[in-house]
């Protein structure tokens, strides 16, 4: 029987997370410092007496458990919560576990040193929980313990889940249509409906984020405001998340972001789709859409749940860091950190869109660095570092030449910042650049005779060129 | 996500009985919520045993899920639970909102139980459109349970029967065809091939050029953004709004737009009243005043409705509620940000003063005299009509605190309206005005101070005779008549020397005609008018001008017995201050 959280005060409930949070930083160093080299070398053995102290100190009388529920770790019963500095190590650990089925690990106060060194070694060769468990039997590892994620007996396979995803981006689409196009406030927003949608796109965001950074590169050029409010807003809780923000804030960023370009109903669409450079009064309208969109909004303020913030995003977004750009306001304060996000994400995902007056866009590596370029003066920088981080050095929709002379689409990134030249790519031509239906290969993965890198990343492609749909290759992989 | 678990065995698994009980006393927990408050007994009852309960069966088995239909519970594909009156079923209530699964787990607490039972009493007490469970337990994360409801829900009621919109896509075209590499894309390739030959991996990682930019954050970046975040926490909501609003008045092009801002400013003002927030408040009328002044010139429309806002301010419930907000905060609020707030507020700071001081709830009226007395003073200034209106005997210390600031900053008006208050009943008033009278400098203030001297109040008439400048001959006379033997018998002491006092200053021959007659009573025979003449001659001393000490050299040749000696004192004192 566990001790549970409900018996302890604060401060214990404290030092419990603390530890927790602790154990799954070690497990990652370990799992890195193990691929790279043995189990003896004095490195891993540093860290490896580290986690067993913390580990020990849990483990006093009664096993301590730490295990995964939907997502989630929990220690001792205590939910963990990650913040962006330790983000990697979260996501490495989780995947590492998830992709065994592993739902929980047991560790018995009776633990050894040499059994945690076999679990570790053990975890890392063996491809799934029956391997592992058998493994753990045959060297005997009696004091440490895996369950088995009860989840994926009927978990979602990954095209069912990538379906459910497409499906309810497409429904956030048609949902913002209504909003756009309604003409009653009450139908206009339908707050309740958006709340729980954005609640839909969190959860999805979570379990499926590379996925969804996928759909991002869906660009409808004539439904673009629709479809880029949609992209913004996905980018924007992901960002949210990895900052730290808690649920319900993450909510309110996803409304705000989802409703950030609303003033734009009320520019004329000749002028936003003209095909050639703004007139300077044209250029004034398209200016006003800002301040247009926050009246609209706090013109709502008697439907409930608006949030206060989606006021702000809606007026700020376009205001620069150093508080140039538009429009320029009475009193200049310091933009809302939701209208720093946003603006953030929503650059990224309108310079990587084909527009009628752009005839070519920007791909998602050029627009990272052109964003890192502009500086401080145009983006708060932390922030845009963090989002780079997130996004990869070649973010998920990138087209990459390979060392092999194949042809790869970047369906995953690393989590390791170090690791950020090797994300999982999707092979879509072979050497001879014939187009293929391809494997997902890992960029990190190793020949083990050679331990050579079997495949790296030689440069990016501007899938423009080669006139390649990168969203198609998402949405193909919904297909039965 | 968990759905329903299609291998699940019996043989070890629990008695459906115990389930099926648990789940009864699930709903009559519910029930219990539902009807009473949560402190009491019933409620605390059922509470504690249905999570003794679930507690002994989390441990032995981890979890409880719970399968949710219609209007039934079922777990591990048994129905448990069923109740098909819509109106109270719990598992409709569930059913409705999309919920498919409930699950409670180990290490679920007490704590966290009653707030799942709370979450559905408060979802159960909105309005249905504002109502949806899901969300709520949602929102609420809890640690130890967990839920499923379908995205099928929400992408229904999106849809609400149209076909989801599609990208289309054709896998054939999509894997089929060539890319032909460009000679530059292909000479990379080439190159890095003939490059790696021979070469170690570390040499692989060579950034892209631009991001050889260090990404990740060093600790004191960390710091800035948890202070950055931190920052934006602790905005708060009704100032956000109120300088949102401000910002949009200023931005906003469409005229059309503007009568609804009216109310919205209202709305955000009072907002920040009721909070207690005088400092933001008052930031929010400066703001507006110079939004005034900017669209004075261009958009006299906006300036119009800025000035019809701060014209309300005086109306409605306003004073009223700075009269509350200023009881409710006496302690929490600076002085210097009332001052603030009611300099900025304008005119209708006026009324506000006044709600205060009608309230009847100031424990100390003094405490809020400082500010009042500034504002009153300016507006004693610039508006005096406006001040006087406050003024009224039902309202005798507010009035005082008027006429004191109307006579520092004194208008032609003045005196009619001081001269309402003379006849009050409330002394301190009567006072007042007679205060305010004597500083005057205007034959008409003196003609009503006169009347003071026929005042009740003793001190009143002292008051009254020492502020009438006796310089004319007609005050003289009133003097001398208050001044007769008749009226000075029914006066104290203390009154007729200040009587004596008056006519000894003036140097009058009228004077010394009264004081000569007074002096050749037969006083041996009236201890009274002995007194008096103790009392004149006191007065004389102290007027010590030329007619006084005359009428004591007189009165030390002709007196007898102690008014010639009093005499020749005061005389003696006289001199002597001469000398000096």
């Amino acid at each position: 029987m566990e001790t549970t959280s409900a018996s302890l005060s604060i401060e214990g409930q404290r030092e419990i997370h603390q530890a927790g949070v602790e154990i799954i930083i070690r497990l990652h160093s370990l799992l890195k410092l193990a691929r790279l080299y043995s189990v003896t070398n004095v490195l891993f053995q540093e860290q490896l007496v580290l986690l067993y102290q913390r580990i020990k100190e849990n483990s006093g009388t009664e096993p301590a458990v730490l295990k995964i529920r939907e997502g989630t770790f929990f220690f001792r019963n205590l939910r963990l919560r990650f913040v962006f500095a330790n983000y990697p190590a979260f996501k490495t650990v989780l995947q590492e576990l998830t992709r065994r089925e592993i739902g929980a690990i047991v560790f018995y106060p009776e633990l050894s040193l040499q059994e945690l060194k076999s679990f570790l070694a053990l975890l890392l060769s063996s491809e799934n929980f029956e391997a592992l468990t058998e493994n753990l039997i045959s060297a005997q590892v009696k004091c440490l313990q895996v369950e088995k994620a009860t989840e994926t007996a009927t978990s979602p396979g990954k095209k069912e889940r990538n379906r459910a995803t497409a499906r309810i981006y497409f429904s956030s689409l048609l949902h913002l249509k209504d909003a756009f196009e309604s003409e009653d406030p009450q139908q206009a927003f339908r707050l309740n409906t958006t709340r729980r949608l954005m609640q839909a796109l969190f959860t999805h965001v979570v379990e499926n984020e590379a996925f969804v950074f996928g759909l991002t590169n869906i660009k409808n050029y004539d439904e673009y405001t629709l479809n880029h409010s949609i992209n913004v807003c996905l980018l924007a809780i992901a960002l949210g998340r990895r900052l730290g923000l808690d649920r319900q804030e993450l909510i309110e960023l996803g409304i705000s972001a989802f409703f950030h370009d609303f003033g734009k109903i009320d520019t004329p669409k000749e002028i936003l789709d003209k095909p050639a450079k703004l007139e300077p009064h044209e250029r004034a309208i398209v200016e006003k859409h800002p301040h247009y969109g926050a009246g609209a909004l706090a013109s709502f303020k008697e439907i409930k749940g608006i949030p206060l913030r989606a006021i702000h995003v809606a007026m700020e977004h376009h205001i620069k860091e150093d508080l140039s750009g538009y429009p320029q306001t009475f009193k200049k304060k310091l933009t809302h950190l939701f209208s720093k996000i946003v603006k953030i994400v929503d650059y990224f995902d309108a310079i990587t869109t084909k527009r009628v007056y752009r005839p070519r866009a920007f791909t998602r590596e050029e627009a990272l660095s052109l964003m890192l370029e502009q500086g401080s003066q145009e983006f708060h920088p932390q922030l845009l570092r963090v989002f780079v981080q997130m996004m990869g050095v070649y973010p998920v929709g990138s087209v990459v030449a390979l060392s092999t002379g194949e042809v790869g689409l970047v369906v995953e990134t690393n989590p390791d910042p170090a690791m950020a030249l090797r994300p999982k790519v999707k092979i879509i031509a072979n050497k001879e650049g014939q187009k293929i239906d391809g494997p997902v290969v890992d960029l990190a993965e190793k020949d083990p005779v050679t331990s050579q890198y079997l495949r790296t990343i030689v440069k990016g492609l501007d899938p423009q060129k080669y006139n390649l749909k990168v969203a198609d290759y998402f949405l193909a992989s919904t297909l039965p | 996500m968990s759905h329903r678990p299609e291998n699940f065995s019996r043989g070890e698994r629990p008695i459906p009985e115990e389930i099926r009980d648990l789940i009864l006393l699930l709903v009559k927990t519910n029930s219990a919520y539902k009807i009473f408050p949560p402190e009491h007994i019933t409620v605390k009852q059922f509470a504690l045993d249905f999570y003794e309960r679930l507690k002994s069966f989390l441990e032995k088995e981890g979890s409880l899920d719970l399968f949710i239909g219609e209007n039934y519970f079922e777990v591990m594909g048994e129905k448990v639970y069923e109740d098909e009156d819509v109106a109270h079923s719990l598992p409709f209530f569930f059913f409705r909102d999309g919920l498919q699964r409930l699950s409670f787990h180990r290490g679920l607490t007490q704590n966290e139980l009653y707030q799942f039972f709370e979450t559905i009493k408060e979802v159960a007490s909105r309005p249905a459109e504002e109502a949806d469970i899901v969300s709520a337990f949602w929102e609420k994360n809890f640690e130890n349970i967990s839920f499923y409801a379908p995205d099928e829900f929400i992408i229904e009621k999106i849809s609400a029967g149209r076909p989801i919109p599609e990208y289309e896509v054709n896998p054939e075209e999509l894997f089929s065809g060539k890319i032909e590499l460009t000679d530059e894309d292909r000479r990379a390739i080439e190159e890095w091939q003939l490059k790696s030959e021979g070469i170690e991996s570390s040499a692989e990682e060579k950034m892209p050029s631009v991001l050889e930019e260090e990404l990740e954050l060093k600790e004191e970046e960390w710091k800035i953004v948890e202070a950055t975040i931190h920052s934006y926490r602790h905005l708060p909501q009704d100032e956000e709004l109120a300088h949102l609003l401000l910002e949009i008045l200023y931005l906003e092009d469409r005229l059309e737009q503007l009568p609804s801002f009216k109310e919205s400013l209202h709305q955000a003002y009072k907002t920040l009243l009721k909070a207690g927030k005088l400092a933001a408040t008052t930031s929010f009328l400066r703001d507006l005043i110079a939004l005034k002044k900017i669209f004075s010139s261009d958009i006299p429309q906006k300036a119009s409705l800025i000035d019809a806002f701060l014209a309300e301010l005086e109306a409605d419930n306003y004073p009223a509620l700075v009269s509350e907000i200023y009881v409710k905060n006496i302690e929490a609020i600076k002085k210097e940000e009332w001052l603030d707030y009611l300099e900025a507020v304008g005119q209708p700071a006026l009324n506000y003063l006044a709600a205060i001081y009608q309230t009847g709830h100031l424990q100390s009226p003094s405490s809020l005299d400082e500010i009042a007395t500034i504002i009153f003073e300016k507006w004693a200034e610039k508006n005096p009509q406006a001040l006087m209106k406050l003024a009224s005997e039902a309202h005798p210390y507010l009035s005082r605190l008027i006429i004191r600031a109307l006579v520092r900053h004194p208008d032609r008006q003045i005196i009619s309206f001081l001269a309402s208050f003379v006849s009050s009943p409330q002394p301190q008033l009567r006072r007042e005005v007679l205060e305010a009278l004597s500083l005057l400098e205007s034959p008409i203030a003196q003609k009503i101070i006169l009347g003071y001297l026929h005042d009740p109040s003793e001190e009143l008439r002292i008051a009254a005779i020492k502020a009438l400048k006796v310089s004319d001959e007609i005050w003289l006379d009133h003097l001398l008549k208050l001044a007769s033997l008749n009226h000075l018998r029914k006066k104290t002491e203390r009154e007729i020397e200040v009587i004596f006092e008056a006519l000894a200053r003036t140097n009058h021959p009228k004077v010394r005609k009264y004081f000569q007659q007074l002096f050749g009573l037969r006083w041996f025979l009236q201890p009274k008018i002995k007194k008096m003449c103790e009392l004149a001659i006191e007065a004389l001393r102290r007027a010590s001008n030329l007619q006084a000490k005359e009428l004591l050299q007189e009165l030390r040749e002709k007196g007898r017995g102690k008014l010639k000696k009093y005499s020749d004192l005061a005389l003696k004192e006289i001199n002597s201050k001469d000398r000096t």
